[in-house]
């Protein structure tokens, strides 16, 4: 736990980048929404779900919302993960002892920031359709939609990471950047992003959960083990 | 006791061999260089003895136990490379603190001890992006002494420095080595290193041999 503290006190000096994604982009997320739906105050939070993280099958204009969602996490994870130095993260390896601790706590530390990223985004969201006096807002849904998609950006993240570090940083950067375009436009099983969306969360929602925890554990282990294997030039 | 033994240790890097077969066994408490041209492996060498490269063949054991086997580091090591690299928005107290709070061994007065010992002011609140070259080299030598480890491996520690500090960092060396510890360091400054070090090593092209008159 002190360590992940260590880590945090590390990324106080990106603070007002951090602040500036986690709030910016739900806010500009919003504006845009605003301007695009007839927002009144006779919509349901069943509604509003759907029109923020609903599959863009039913509603053309979402992959717009999507794609600033997911361009503003990419954003985080290159804060939240960079080397800040890359002698001072040699010191601080030598120090750790342990490669695999060292990574243990990356990831635990860019899921965190995944839960704060999204949990800023779905504040920002309730805040602004309080302002604007709609009824119905809170439902049970918002949790589990955000409990989906923390579990499906992390994957992504994740996925990105492996890539990183088993090929080139350009490979991970141009496959994740396809994965969620094709997420956003397509809307297919076959693409992780679909079971992110509140139109796909159905009766088998817990078996893509466990589906989903299980794929974190093994992209999560294959960095490991990657990372212990590497030379730190 | 051995503090440092590389057993037939070769690494290859994009089919380039940049150590090869080095064999050699450092005892602890001895301050030992290593001399050589830019490029010869020198700093390979101190990759490899510090865990953070793996060599292609061959073993290395730190104080008998041996590395990415028993351990992945070093337990107890103080390092530098090369060009220092610090967190440019904090002070170097603070950059200090957050490497020293990783192990919590020492707290803030050995870490402004440490800082005092190569001349560097723990109360200057200024940001490491504003100091000079120097006084980076300064901080970065305070970081791999302040925790007082058994082993400590520097890599042209006195770059950047002027006259009187390159005194003070030797006179500083002599005392972490009076203390017990090991001490491994490479400088351009071959006659400072014939003085200082109780024996020394050139490394050529990946290869390491003993100079001949060092005990």
């Amino acid at each position: 736990m002190k360590l992940v503290r260590l880590k945090f006190r590390l990324l106080r000096q990106d603070f007002i980048k951090i602040f500036l994604l986690c709030f910016g982009i739900p806010i500009f997320t919003f504006l845009l929404i605003a301007g695009n739906e007839m927002i009144t105050s006779e919509w349901t939070a069943h509604e509003f779900l759907h029109v923020f993280f609903g599959s863009v099958m039913n509603l053309p204009l979402n992959w717009m919302y999507w794609i600033f969602l997911s361009f503003g996490y990419v954003l985080l994870l290159q804060i939240v993960w960079k080397p800040h130095v890359h002698m001072y993260e040699i010191y601080q390896i030598l120090r750790y002892k342990d490669i695999g601790l060292y990574w243990q706590i990356e990831l635990v530390v860019g899921f965190l920031f995944t839960v704060f990223y999204l949990f800023c985004y779905f504040a920002v969201m309730f805040t602004a359709l309080s302002v604007l006096r709609v009824q119905a807002l809170w439902d049970v849904q918002w949790v589990i939609i955000l409990f989906a998609i923390t579990l499906n950006l992390f994957i992504h993240a994740l996925i990105w990471l492996t890539l990183k570090m088993y090929t080139l940083v350009e490979v991970a950067n141009i496959v994740s950047v396809l994965l969620f375009y094709t997420g956003v436009r397509i809307a297919e099983p076959y693409i992780p992003l679909y079971y992110a969306m509140v139109d796909h969360i159905k009766g088998y929602i817990l078996s893509v959960f466990a589906m989903e925890l299980v794929i974190i554990l093994i992209l999560a282990a294959f960095i490991i083990r990657k990372a212990k294997t590497m030379d730190l030039d | 006791m051995l503090a440092v033994q590389l057993n037939q240790v070769s690494k290859r890097i994009k089919g380039r061999e940049v150590l090869s077969d080095v064999t050699l066994s450092i005892e602890k408490g001895k301050i030992v260089g290593f001399v050589g041209r830019n490029g010869s492996g020198k700093s390979m060498l101190f990759r490899v003895m510090t865990g953070l490269v793996k060599p292609t063949a061959g073993e290395v054991s730190i104080f008998g136990e041996t590395l990415h086997r028993t351990i992945s580091f070093p337990r107890s090591v103080g390092l530098i490379l090369e060009k220092p690299g610090f967190l440019e928005n904090y002070s170097g107290f603070d950059n200090l603190k957050l490497l020293a709070d990783i192990q919590r061994k020492i707290g803030p007065e050995r870490i402004k001890e440490s800082m005092v010992q190569v001349g560097l002011d723990p109360g200057d609140r200024r940001r490491v992006k504003a100091y000079s070259l120097g006084m980076k080299q300064k901080l970065a030598i305070a970081q791999a002494i302040m925790e007082e480890p058994e082993l400590i491996l520097l890599d042209e520690p006195t770059n950047g420095l002027d006259e009187d500090s390159v005194k003070k960092v030797y006179d500083l060396i002599k005392k972490e080595n009076e203390r017990g510890a090991t001490i491994l360091l490479t400088s351009h400054h071959k006659a400072d290193i014939e003085t200082l070090c109780h024996e020394v090593y050139k490394v050529d092209a990946g290869k390491v041999s003993k100079v001949e008159g060092s005990s």
